[in-house]
């Protein structure tokens, strides 16, 4: 039992100290991750509504909360309704930038309602000093492989350049060269030449 | 069940200090992201800024407390202010982008606290050592470790680790703001390219055409090019 208590104590310490922010009702508001692949993502988040008449936002437990979450493919990986505090993991089968999507999907609420969110997204799990090396390490590696993207990109735009630079030149060349057959073959025909 | 109440109470407390998020600002829009300090025991606020992607790469930035604008910095690509915190409040970071009229800016920011020694977040080893096991601290002494220099060792390591996470950072916002350049080049390349072409062509299609009109007697274009 106390255990449980710590549970909820901990998980609530975590949210009230985190970021907040506003967002209408039917509005999306976007995060990107960039993470490398098999890493565990969580999210803690909690709305409260604001209430005209005391001016300040209070919990609303009958709101719920629609996390998206599209990997580096636009595949979507994680879609649920949650309710109005808690939180929400994934883990991450291919490297890249993630883009965690958040909406109430509250439309019974009257209208131009505010919402503010609490949200902290902690990527890779930071509890033991082990598994942040094993973190460090993981984020240096998948550096390392977009290190080698970027640079396969580079390589690509500089010989697509080069190429199409050497297409137009035989474009303009050929065009040049049809112009003047065509119009000799034109004179020709007129009887001007 | 205990060793989950402990890992989520050091996870409570490993929260406390830092929080790094990567938004998107649509253009023209001005979003404010708050944050609620408690000036007991944070002492200092870090707030660094980067922008990753999206036109010229700039953005207005302000950081305030209620109605006092505490930085504030126009059209920059990166920035980074730490302040004193004197008072406990809801501090808040807005990222303005209503001068451009269609880009949409993607932003990464990093936020720090700091206490009075300097230092993110203090690592408990004794209330984690004393959890499964109570005659811990004694078997450390018995081995001619003091908990205070363990503790310091301990506090040590985490703070460099924090920091290559801090610069790892960093250099992840870095290069994705050089790969968004680079795909924005390509993608300016490849359709610059394909309009040339297209001009080329058409361009001595239309030269044909309108020196054949020339010498044409019962074509309107050739009646006007005589003239």
């Amino acid at each position: 039992m106390m255990t449980r208590g710590l549970v909820i104590v901990a998980s609530l310490l975590a949210v009230t100290h985190a970021l907040y922010f506003h967002i209408a009702e039917t509005e999306r508001k976007c995060f990107i991750e960039e993470i490398p692949d098999e890493t565990m993502v969580i999210g803690n988040y909690k709305v409260q509504l604001h209430d005209p008449n005391t001016n300040g936002y209070a919990d609303y437990p009958s709101i719920g909360m629609h996390v998206e979450v599209k990997d580096p493919e636009e595949k979507v990986i994680l879609s649920k309704l949650y309710l109005s505090e808690g939180r929400f993991t994934f883990t991450s089968h291919t490297p890249g930038e993630h883009t965690i999507c958040l909406y109430s999907n509250s439309s019974s609420w009257f209208a131009g309602a505010q919402l503010r969110i609490h949200l902290d997204i902690q990527a890779g799990e930071h509890t033991q000093d082990y598994v942040q090396v094993d973190q460090i390490q993981k984020e240096q590696n998948y550096q390392r492989y977009r290190e080698e993207r970027f640079r396969q990109t580079s390589e690509s735009t500089n010989q697509r350049v080069l190429w199409w630079s050497i297409g137009q030149t035989l474009v303009l060349v050929c065009t040049g060269a049809w112009q003047m057959r065509h119009l000799k073959g034109f004179f020709e025909a007129k009887k001007l030449v | 069940m205990r060793f989950i109440s402990v890992l989520l109470l050091t996870l409570g407390i490993a929260f406390a200090g830092e929080y790094d998020f990567t938004i998107e600002v649509p253009a023209g829009k001005f979003q404010c992201y708050f944050q609620t300090v408690d000036n007991t025991k944070y002492k200092t606020l870090e707030i660094d800024y980067q922008v990753v992607d999206g036109g010229d790469l700039n953005i207005n930035f302000m950081l305030m407390l209620g109605a006092n604008v505490l930085a504030q910095e126009a059209m920059k690509t990166d920035g980074s202010h730490k302040v004193e915190l004197k008072e406990s409040g809801d501090y808040q970071v807005c990222f303005d982008n209503s001068f451009s009229y269609q880009t949409r800016k993607v932003v990464f920011f990093e936020m720090f606290l700091f206490d009075e020694k300097g230092q993110l977040d203090e690592l408990d080893i004794a209330r984690l050592g004393a959890q499964p096991d109570g005659g811990f601290v004694k078997k450390m002494e018995e081995l001619g470790i003091s908990i205070e220099s363990f503790h310091a060792s301990a506090q040590r390591i985490k703070n460099e680790l924090n920091k290559v996470e801090y610069h790892q950072s960093l250099m992840r916002a870095h290069e994705a703001r050089d790969r968004a350049i680079m795909g924005a080049n390509l993608d300016r390349v490849t359709l610059w390219s394909i309009i040339h072409t297209v001009v080329l062509i058409g361009v001595a299609l239309i030269q044909v055409w309108m020196i054949r009109s020339l010498f044409e007697s019962n074509s309107k274009m050739g009646k006007m090019l005589r003239n």
